[in-house]
């Protein structure tokens, strides 16, 4: 063993060291989720257009499915029937019908609540989750035509929340209720292959499919993608050592030349919301109430404002930016909006980083240091990534039994929804022409920030998609960066940690 | 700092662990394979709190602030990247030129308010460590670092200006209560050579004109604008006036004391209603008071729509807002003939003018 500490171990020597050189990041970021700018941003649409549309894309989807699996299906020489609308579904007729599920949970939060908030003595807790013990939740099928009451054992074995498209089957009992014989929802959607888009870009720049063949053999080979979440920068000393030592790993400054080697083949940083732990460095209105009759201030005030979490969050993202580029997606404790999507986090609030952000303002080229949006989707190298800050996986696991993470995410593949739950409990922008949290294109890898363990897995769709799921814990509290190798889709984990830190 | 692999359901897991090393055989004890061990800090004593040690490295952070991270970073063993794509130019309009600008301004005034500020200088460029500056105490000097700002400086720098462009009325107002003669101030910003060089013919033409005018004649003018506001206050609703008040006890003290004193360097003395307003570069700065529209929740939970009065501040080379622009320009040309109308109808026929 001691040969291995020799080259730290020993005076300096003649030559000089040779500069460790990082793998190249193939990177094309899609913009699917940032909204309109300023002033083209509308807030007085409908929700119900976002549910409208979101059946209109997925029903096809499902019905192919379903038609697939039930299309001569028969139960006691009856045969199922297709039934356009829920409306339309007769008293004891074996048949089929698409909508959309809507959980009618008494402890949901619900919006007349807010509007009574005045007559409230106190406000009640917010729920860990919206099920009730008793059995007072009900689950729906509804599209616009109407509401149907599911019933039956299958509910409990397949997971469902509010706004996920499904297509049932079974019959309305005497009761009014749907028994709910089998379930199918939209499954994976098509999978890009690798390098699909990155090649299609390049044929339609180029405008000869002969250079696409080039372009492909002069891909070197890939490195690492570091995903880290939850590094809760709070801008106190006395908590960052542990950062300290990502940074020094990511920069290669900490290890011997093995481990250095290998953070040189660390391509990428890829951030998942909330870097900062307190986000709202703005007090609430609650708070500021109190305060109101105070002194009034113009201007900046010290008392009202922390810029010690921005500061050091720059700091951090400055120090790696000359050798590694991030991507940064903002969390729900994040500077950024809170409803979803969530816009990037201004790099005006970053002034050191900012340097290092994309030139162009039309996205045409994406910047080295690329603030984007939660949900974000994008290619790095060849491979379509997709991930959020955490708040539809949490916000799912409200509705649901059990802490099952993965199989929650899994279910945003499958419901083909990227945000089920929004805008039912989930705050999101009135999404007009499009729902843009339908999933169209499957990606390879989905990770989700914010959880409390690492987690991950491989799971396969009807066409054999391949999707690798990786539930990102916290940093702050584990010390755990995911590294993915993206060659492989391989991952392993990075653990920084202080023995018996008192 | 001992590093390690193990295998966890078939995922690997590198650590990096930081350990006393009392401790050290302890740890190694848990880990499969350890990759490599190196020191991380000596001392002579142990340390209670680890973390005491993330100090360094906001010392280190703080002091090579003005480093290129791009150029030394290779020197210190850092991987490196060639693809890294950084913006270059296109600084913040501001910042860069506002320190040239604004430094000469307040050099003449007082030594004593000059030697706080220019240890700031020295203690900037002694971070600089590179930039071996030679000469620490002359003007030229000072104008070095600022000039050719790197953008790790960038912070740095607009931390002195802040300092500078707090005190920045201060001083000229000293200078103002000790001599109280237009000439002398005149004249000590006339010594000033980088002055003239910084600041555009807007602000020499605001000298001249002001040197010009005697005393008494400027002070007319002051009330004549007090007047003005006035109307322009009454013709606005009571609660109005009453929100107007603090948001004048808000400017900042000093040019409350220059309206008696009736100082006649600053661009401002001409337009009162403006504080604070310095050209400098080319670029103007202050603040200037503008009416806002409101919208307020009350206790009760209402909305309340408002329309107040309150002070922004603009830079750079926007032009001056021509609402305000045009009254001064007619008072600097016709000033006497106001003068004569002033008691009686004149002020009506000013008020329709106004709109």
């Amino acid at each position: 063993m001691a040969e291995l500490f020799e080259v730290l171990l020993q005076p300096p020597g003649e030559d000089t060291e040779v500069a460790l050189e990082r793998v190249k990041s193939s990177y094309n970021p899609l913009h699917s989720y940032n909204l309109a700018p300023g002033g083209h941003k509308h807030y007085q649409q409908q929700y119900a257009d976002m549910y409208f549309l979101r059946l209109a894309v997925l029903k096809p989807a499902v019905e192919e499915l379903a038609r697939d699996a039930w299309g001569d299906f028969q139960i006691a020489n009856e045969k199922v029937r297709h039934v356009d609308r829920v409306l339309d579904v007769r008293q004891g007729e074996l048949c089929w019908v698409a909508g959309t599920v809507y959980m009618d949970m008494p402890l949901k939060p619900n919006i007349l609540d807010d509007i009574s908030k005045d007559h409230w003595i106190a406000a009640p807790p917010p729920r860990e989750k919206y099920l009730s013990r008793n059995g007072q939740d009900l689950t729906m099928l509804e599209d616009e035509s109407g509401r149907l009451r599911l019933i039956g054992s299958v509910l409990h074995v397949q997971m469902l929340v509010t706004g996920c498209i499904i297509a049932v089957m079974g019959t309305e009992n005497a009761d009014g209720d749907f028994e709910v014989v089998d379930i199918k929802v939209p499954d994976l959607p098509r999978q890009p292959q690798r390098w699909e888009r990155d090649e299609a870009d390049a044929v339609l720049a180029n405008g000869s499919p002969k250079s696409k063949k080039t372009s492909q053999k002069k891909r070197d080979q890939s490195g690492k993608i570091a995903i880290v979440s939850g590094l809760s920068i709070s801008g106190d000393e006395g908590d960052v050592l542990r950062l300290d030592l990502l940074m020094e790993y990511l920069l290669g400054e900490a290890g011997g030349p093995s481990t250095q080697q290998d953070a040189s083949r660390i391509s990428r940083l890829i951030i998942a919301g909330n870097s900062i732990s307190e986000g709202n460095p703005l007090r609430s209105e609650d708070l500021l109430a109190d305060t109101k009759k105070a002194t009034k201030k113009y201007g900046y005030d010290s008392s009202a404002y922390n810029p010690l979490p921005t500061a050091s969050l720059d700091e951090f993202l400055a120090t790696l930016l000359p050798s590694l580029p991030v991507t940064i997606l903002p969390g729900e404790s994040d500077p950024a909006n809170v409803s979803l999507p969530q816009q990037p986090i201004h790099p005006a609030m970053l002034p050191r980083s900012r340097n290092y952000t994309s030139v162009t303002d039309d996205n045409s080229e994406p910047g080295w240091f690329d603030s984007v949006t939660n949900p974000w989707e994008g290619d790095i190298d060849g491979w379509r990534f997709m991930g959020n800050g955490g708040q539809p996986i949490d916000d799912i696991f409200k509705y649901v039994e059990g802490d099952e993470r993965l199989e929650m995410t899994e279910n945003l593949l499958r419901w083909r929804c990227a945000v089920p739950t929004a805008p039912d409990t989930l705050w999101c922008y009135p999404f007009q022409d499009k729902d843009q949290f339908v999933i169209e294109e499957c990606p390879h890898v989905l990770f989700i920030g914010g959880q409390h363990d690492f987690e991950t897995t491989v799971i396969e769709g009807p066409e054999g998609q391949k999707v690798r799921l990786i539930a990102v814990p916290r940093f702050k509290e584990t010390g755990e960066v995911v590294l993915i190798d993206s060659e492989t889709l391989e991952v392993e984990v990075v653990k920084f940690d202080l023995f018996n830190d008192t | 700092m001992p590093q390690q692999e193990q295998e966890e359901q078939g995922i690997p897991v590198r650590s990096i662990t930081l350990v006393r090393e009392q401790d050290l055989d302890e740890l190694k004890s848990t880990y499969d394979q350890i990759d490599s061990i190196h020191i991380y800090s000596i001392g002579p004593s142990s340390i209670q709190n680890l973390e005491v040690l993330s100090e360094c490295n906001r010392k280190i952070t703080k002091q090579f602030i003005t480093e290129d991270p791009l150029v030394c970073g290779k020197q210190y063993g850092v991987i490196q990247n060639r693809n890294v794509k950084r913006r270059t130019g296109r600084r913040p309009p501001g910042v860069t030129p506002a320190i040239p600008g604004s430094k000469p301004v307040e050099r003449p005034s007082t030594p004593k308010v000059q030697a706080p500020s220019s240890p700031g200088e020295i203690t900037a460029k002694s971070e600089s460590s590179k930039s071996k500056a030679t000469v620490p105490e002359t003007s030229t000097a000072d104008d070095k670092p600022a000039s050719r700002p790197p953008p790790k400086v960038k912070r740095e720098a607009s931390d002195i200006f802040k300092s500078f462009s707090k005190s920045k009325t201060k001083p000229k107002l000293r200078a103002e209560e000790t001599s109280t003669s237009v000439e002398s101030a005149a004249v000590s910003n006339a010594d000033d050579s980088p002055m003239k060089d910084a600041s555009e013919d807007e602000q020499e033409e605001d000298f001249i004109t002001t040197s010009k005018t005697d005393p008494s004649s400027s002070k007319s003018k002051t009330a004549r604008a007090e007047e003005l506001r006035k109307m322009m206050d009454e013709e606005e609703d009571e609660e109005m006036k009453d929100a107007e008040t603090p948001a004048q006890a808000d400017e900042p003290a000093p040019q409350d004391d220059s309206e008696p004193i009736d100082r006649p360097t600053a661009p401002s003395a001409e337009t009162s209603p403006e504080p604070a307003v310095t050209t400098s570069g080319g670029r103007r700065r202050g603040r200037r008071k503008v009416m806002r529209k409101k919208t307020i929740k009350d206790e009760e939970g209402y909305l309340v729509t408002k329309e107040e009065p309150a002070w922004e501040s603009f830079s750079e080379d926007e032009p001056p807002p021509t609402k305000e622009r045009t009254p001064f320009s007619t008072g600097g040309s016709s000033k006497t003939k106001k003068q004569a109308t002033k008691p009686g109808q004149g002020n009506i026929m000013t008020f329709f003018g106004k709109k």
